[in-house]
Parts: structure tokens; C-alpha cells; sequence
């Protein structure tokens, strides 16, 4: 797969605190990366060096094949497009005329009616930014990210305040991006978003990368064991319970954690039958991206 | 240059469909200058006030309508009952010291008995008495019309004409009613001016003051704040063309400001100031780079909208009490001088009645540059120092 940037060793100081000690990225044509990590993780740091924002202190960055000295020059910003979190607009001005102002800063844009449509605004186009919804909102911040049709697009915390409706047209409007073959770097606090979005993951703290895979890797490896939790109509004999291994007893049920769901379940179907237990409840518990983030950072997703 | 002009169209627009702005722009400094008009230029007409006047008796004939006159004024100034000025006599060889008194401030107005006086009232009467033509005999008043007590005591004095001629008609038996005041006007250009005339001036000096702080300061902390310039950041644009697109959208502003206000102030306020200066007008522009400077440190220094709007009246009034926009400033403590000297108000108001030929700037013209060029160069490079940290 073609890379489209490449971060090595990427450092960062802030007088004696050393925000980032040396970051690992590779992000590749057409897929959507999600970069995940609790509040003072070096997150907002790491995007907004390879926005352009902040210069960057140690490392390498390669962007389309270009190595980036300092900050970010104009023509990888030709090619990439930034929605920050809760970007405002300018008072008093319809969404037409923003996207033509953002338009304008590109030397080879798109015309403002086709970004409209793309984003599905049409019925918005002549309105005030004032009396947009947080959905519209949120589209037209797209818009303008939109406008130069770049090959990347950093879209910070895209979904935040936004109604589950809402959330899911901007989610619809990521994996269409997608489709078109664009490059999504997305970071976000929430988990189910990342873990429906994102192709691959990194997830950093304190500084530094300390897991980068698939979602379904990331949680395999650290999200820890699967629970089944059953109860049964009568309490079975002690001899029978300790026929299950690594059972635990909660309350008025059972817990067992497993690493292979699908066996263990077997496994206790036969136990019922072969002991003629009757199960009257049962549920799965399967970890979650939260369950990797504990694991690595020690830290809830939102901490 | 395309960005540029987006810039500046956009922002343009997005004020002037802001009806808040329009009227704190266009329609406040309007309404200011009517309601000040309204409410000072009548000031000390009615009610009591005490102006200190010097007199001056030049005449030394053998007629004594001069001492009449002299008379005259004593019994209307303190203590007497009813007075309504302190009368001080000195001496024909202090007359440039008195003239010094009243351009600094110490005294109200100076009025002289010219030495011709005696022989042209007697020359009046003689003629007036054969039926022949003559000329008005004239006091010479010096006053300083850009200090309100100073044109009030040159209206008082004026006014004190009628009650001298009554008393040579009951004294002389003659009416002689052609007694007049000669005004000497001192500071001033185009003569004694108005109320009106003395705040038009400083009214264009704070429009585009306020409209520095209102549509430059809250603005970019907004545009700060709301993550706007972050968002510009990240694309190719160039720094200039916001800057420039910008700052040209409120110099714009500040432009019709200008206009609006200088037509009002003339043709419906009948303003005698010369809206046509050239002068008057780059220097007007050179107000507006300050001011808009001034404005981009504010919105630079803090970190909301609402600190700026507080800041902004912190910084608002005191400027533009201590600018001697509304009243002329005299006999100030010396920690009050020292910030009216710091005050880039105070030499845009005396450069803009100097442009406007509504009075002589009491500060050199040069001073009047140089002070507010300092507060652009310092509210410049405090913001794009601000700037630059905020970038690292």
C-alpha cells in the first residue's frame, strides 16, 4: 500500500517538559487511522505539528514522499485538509460564502456548489452559519476541509456534542471519504466511533506510542478476557461447579473468563447437559477499545 | 491576492450585516455627538458660574466714558449681588501677561478699553447728536474659544454690551447703542467656534478609536478563540493577505465612519470644520492604523471575549476622558498630565481640530505624529510577539 506519511522519531519540548519523546506513524493511502490517548498524551501535540500549526522539534516527517523540515509548507497543505474540534465560523455569513472563502486559499480548489453537494448541505447553502444545527455545522467544517480535495484529512474529535443521529451522518460522510480514496487520520475520545471507523489504531501516552494495530488486534492482544455470565435455576453441587474451571461466583451467578468464547460456550452447553443444570441466563462480556486503554495507559479513554 | 480580497470582502460583509455593530459603529457616534451637543453647549448660560476676567484700561483721555465702563463692570462682578464674574484691573503695560493668563488657563477672558475709546465715544455722540453717520465703538475681548469657560465668558461678556449701553442712555442721556465687543481670538484658526466645531473632531477620534477596540480587539479574540485563525493555519494561505484583507475591512469602516459622521456633523449639526482636508483625512487613516493596532494587542493580550470587552472600557474611558475631547483640559495635577501626555487620543484630537481649522494643535504637529506612531510600534510588536510564542 502506497504511503501517504511517515512520522520517525518525531520530538517535542515545551521548556523542560518533553511532550513527545519520539513518535512512530505510518499512515497509508486510502484507509482511516484512528490516533487515541488521554488528555496530556502528546495528541493534540503530535496533530497539530503534521497540521502545520507547530513546528516540529526532533524527527522526521514525510509527507507524499517529501521530507518536511520545520513547518509544514504550502504545498503539502495544498494537499491535505484539517477539521479541528468545535471550529466556529465567521458571524453574519452564509455557508456559500465560507466555503468561498476557504476556496480561496487554494490554488486549485473546488467550485463551493460541488463541496456543498458532496457534503449534502444543498438545502443549507444561502443560510446564515448562525442557524445551522451542530450536524450542519459539523458538515460545513468538513466542507471546508474538502475544498482543495486533499489527499488527507485530519479530522479532530469530529463527533463532539453531536446527537447520535447527527454523529451518524458524519460517520456516513468518514466512510464515504473513504470510499472516494482519500486518507482519514481521525482522533477521538470516543471508542465505539474509533472502533467503528478506524482501520488502524495508535494509541499514545505520556509521550510516546505504546500500541499500534487493527482494532480487533489492539483488543486481542490487550483488551484481556472475554466473560461469560450465566445463572441457573438451581444451585448445582460444589462437585459440579468445580467441573468448570476458573469459575467465579458473584452474587447469585457465575462468571467464568475465557480467551476463546466460542469454545468455552461449547463447553458449557455440554456441562449443563451432562449435569442436567438448567441455565436460565447467560451474557457475554467482550473487552473493548476502553479495556485496551486501561491496560496501556492506566487511564480511562476520557480521563 | 485572492485570499486578500475574500478577506476582506467577507469580513467586510460580516459586519455589516451586523446590526449591533452598525450601530455601535455608524449609529453611537452620531447620537454622542447630538446628545453632547444637546446637552453642553448651552452649559453655564443658565445657573451660576464665576469666570475670572481681566480688564485692562488703554485709554487716557480727559473723557471719562472709559472709567464709565470700568464702572460698570465692577458692579456686575463679585462681590456684588447677583455677579457672576471676578473681575481682576491690570495695568496697560501687563497686557501680554495677561493674554498669558488666559492661553494657559489661569483666567477666563481678558477685555480691553482701547485707547481710542473715550475720543471715538465722544466722537459718536457728537455725530449721532448732528444726525450723522458713525461707527460702532468696539471692546477688544481675548479669549480662548477651545476652552469652554473661556467662550462662555466671551458670551457673558458680549452680553454685558446691552446693559453698558443702557447705562451711557440713562447716564448721558444719549442712546448710544453701538457698543460692540471685538473679539481677538487666541489658539484658534477660523474663528471663534462652537460646540459643536470644538467636539466634532474628537467625535471622529473616538468613532474610529471605539471602532478599533469593538471590530478589531473582540474580533480576533473570536477568531482565536473559535479556533478561526487555527483553521487558516492549517491551509496554504498566507499570513498577509488575513492581516492586510483584515485590517483594510475595518479601515473601511473607519472610512465611512468618517463620512457619515463628518456630512452629519456639517450639514445637519452645522458644524463649521473642514470636512475636505486632505490632511485631516491621512491623518484620520493614520488614527485608524493605530487604533487598529492597538486593537490587535488587546485582542491578542487576553483570552476571551469577554476580558476584552473589559479591558476594552478599561482602556475606552480614561483615553478618552484625559484626550480633552469634550472638555478642554487645563490645570491638571501633574500625575494627570503625565497620562495625558501618554495619550495617543489626546494628539489625534489636537491634530484633527488643527486639520479640521477648527483651532491650533496646543502640542507641535510632530509630537502628534510620533506619539501615536510609538503605541502602533509597540501594539504591533507586543501582538506579533504574542503570536509568535503562541506558534512555537
Amino acid at each position: 500500500m502506497e504511503k501517504v506519511l511517515e512520522v520517525r522519531n518525531l520530538k517535542k519540548r515545551y521548556g523542560r517538559f518533553e511532550a513527545l519523546k519520539g513518535i512512530d506513524i505510518d499512515l497509508y493511502k486510502g484507509e482511516i487511522f484512528g490516533f487515541l490517548g488521554p488528555n496530556g498524551a502528546g495528541k493534540t501535540t503530535t496533530v497539530e505539528i503534521l497540521e502545520g500549526l507547530r513546528k516540529a522539534g526532533e524527527g522526521e516527517i514525510t509527507f507524499f514522499g517529501h521530507k518536511i523540515h520545520g513547518q509544514t509548507p504550502s504545498f503539502v497543505k495544498e494537499r491535505i485538509g484539517v477539521v479541528l474540534q468545535e471550529t466556529r465560523f465567521l458571524d453574519h455569513l452564509k455557508v456559500k460564502e465560507v466555503i468561498e472563502l476557504f476556496a480561496s486559499f487554494f490554488k486549485n480548489a473546488k467550485s463551493p456548489e460541488e463541496i456543498i453537494k458532496m457534503v449534502q448541505i444543498e438545502e443549507k447553502a444561502e443560510d446564515f452559519t448562525d442557524n445551522l444545527s451542530g450536524g450542519q455545522r459539523q458538515r460545513l467544517a468538513i466542507a471546508t476541509a474538502l475544498v482543495n480535495d486533499p489527499d488527507i484529512i485530519f479530522l479532530d474529535e469530529p463527533t463532539v456534542g453531536l446527537d447520535p443521529q447527527s454523529r451518524e451522518s458524519v460517520w456516513q460522510l468518514v466512510r464515504d471519504l473513504k470510499k472516494s480514496g482519500k486518507t482519514v487520520f481521525l482522533t477521538t475520545h470516543y471508542m465505539e466511533e474509533a472502533q467503528t471507523l478506524c482501520d488502524r489504531i495508535s494509541i499514545i501516552d505520556r509521550g510516546r506510542i505504546v500500541a499500534s494495530d487493527t482494532p480487533k488486534n489492539l483488543i486481542r492482544k490487550y483488551g484481556g478476557k472475554s466473560e461469560i455470565d450465566f445463572m441457573c435455576a438451581e444451585l448445582p453441587s460444589k462437585s459440579i461447579i468445580e467441573e468448570l474451571r476458573s469459575v467465579d461466583v458473584v452474587d447469585d451467578h457465575f462468571r467464568i473468563e475465557t480467551d476463546d468464547i466460542t469454545t468455552t460456550l461449547e463447553g458449557l452447553v455440554e456441562w449443563s447437559k451432562r449435569n442436567s443444570v438448567k441455565i436460565t441466563d447467560i451474557s457475554l462480556v467482550e473487552p473493548t477499545l476502553e479495556d485496551v486503554f486501561l491496560t496501556l495507559t492506566g487511564r480511562g479513554l476520557r480521563d | 491576492m485572492k485570499a486578500f480580497w475574500k478577506f476582506f470582502k467577507f469580513h467586510l460583509l460580516s459586519d455589516l450585516r451586523n446590526r449591533r455593530s452598525i450601530f455601535w459603529v455608524i449609529i453611537f457616534p452620531i447620537l454622542l455627538l447630538v446628545l453632547l451637543v444637546l446637552a453642553f453647549s448651552n452649559l453655564g448660560m443658565q445657573g451660576s458660574m464665576n469666570f475670572n476676567v481681566i480688564l485692562i484700561n488703554e485709554s487716557g483721555s480727559n473723557f471719562d466714558f472709559s472709567n464709565k465702563v470700568v464702572q460698570v463692570l465692577k458692579s456686575m462682578s463679585f462681590p456684588n449681588k447677583g455677579a457672576v464674574f471676578t473681575l481682576t484691573v491690570m495695568d496697560p503695560s501687563q497686557k501680554s501677561q495677561a493674554i498669558e493668563k488666559i492661553l494657559y488657563g489661569q483666567d477666563d477672558i481678558l477685555v480691553v478699553i482701547p485707547q481710542d475709546f473715550d475720543q471715538s465715544i465722544a466722537r459718536m455722540i457728537l455725530l449721532s447728536k448732528m444726525g450723522l453717520k458713525f461707527f460702532p465703538v468696539s471692546l477688544e475681548t481675548y479669549y480662548v474659544p477651545n476652552r469652554a469657560s473661556s467662550a462662555l465668558a466671551q458670551g457673558m461678556i458680549s452680553g454685558l454690551t446691552s446693559q453698558i449701553n443702557t447705562f451711557f442712555s440713562k447716564t448721558l442721556g444719549q442712546s448710544i447703542k453701538n457698543i460692540t465687543v471685538n473679539s481677538k481670538i487666541l489658539g484658534e484658526i477660523m474663528g471663534s467656534p462652537s460646540y459643536t466645531d470644538f467636539v466634532t473632531p474628537g467625535i471622529l477620534v473616538i468613532a474610529s478609536f471605539t471602532t478599533g477596540l469593538i471590530l478589531v480587539a473582540p474580533k480576533l479574540s473570536f477568531l482565536r478563540y473559535g479556533k478561526v485563525l487555527k483553521k487558516y493555519s492549517t491551509t496554504p494561505m498566507s499570513p498577509p493577505s488575513f492581516f492586510f484583507g483584515f485590517t483594510f475591512s475595518r479601515i473601511i469602516i473607519m472610512i465611512i465612519q468618517y463620512l457619515g459622521l463628518a456630512i452629519f456633523a456639517v450639514f445637519v449639526m452645522e458644524a463649521r470644520v473642514d470636512i475636505f482636508s486632505i490632511q485631516a483625512f491621512l491623518y484620520y487613516l493614520f488614527s485608524c492604523a493605530v487604533y487598529t493596532a492597538m486593537g490587535f494587542a488587546i485582542g491578542m493580550a487576553v483570552s476571551s471575549a469577554v476580558a476584552v470587552s473589559a479591558l476594552s472600557s478599561v482602556v475606552n474611558l480614561p483615553l478618552e476622558f484625559l484626550a480633552g475631547i469634550y472638555f478642554p483640559l487645563f490645570n491638571l495635577p501633574w500625575y494627570i498630565k503625565i497620562f495625558v501626555y501618554a495619550n495617543p487620543l489626546w494628539y489625534a484630537t489636537n491634530a484633527m481640530r488643527e486639520f479640521l481649522r477648527v483651532s491650533q494643535s496646543p502640542t507641535p504637529m510632530w509630537m502628534n505624529f510620533f506619539v501615536p506612531a510609538i503605541w502602533f510600534g509597540v501594539s504591533m510588536t507586543f501582538a506579533l510577539l504574542k503570536k509568535s510564542i503562541e506558534r512555537a
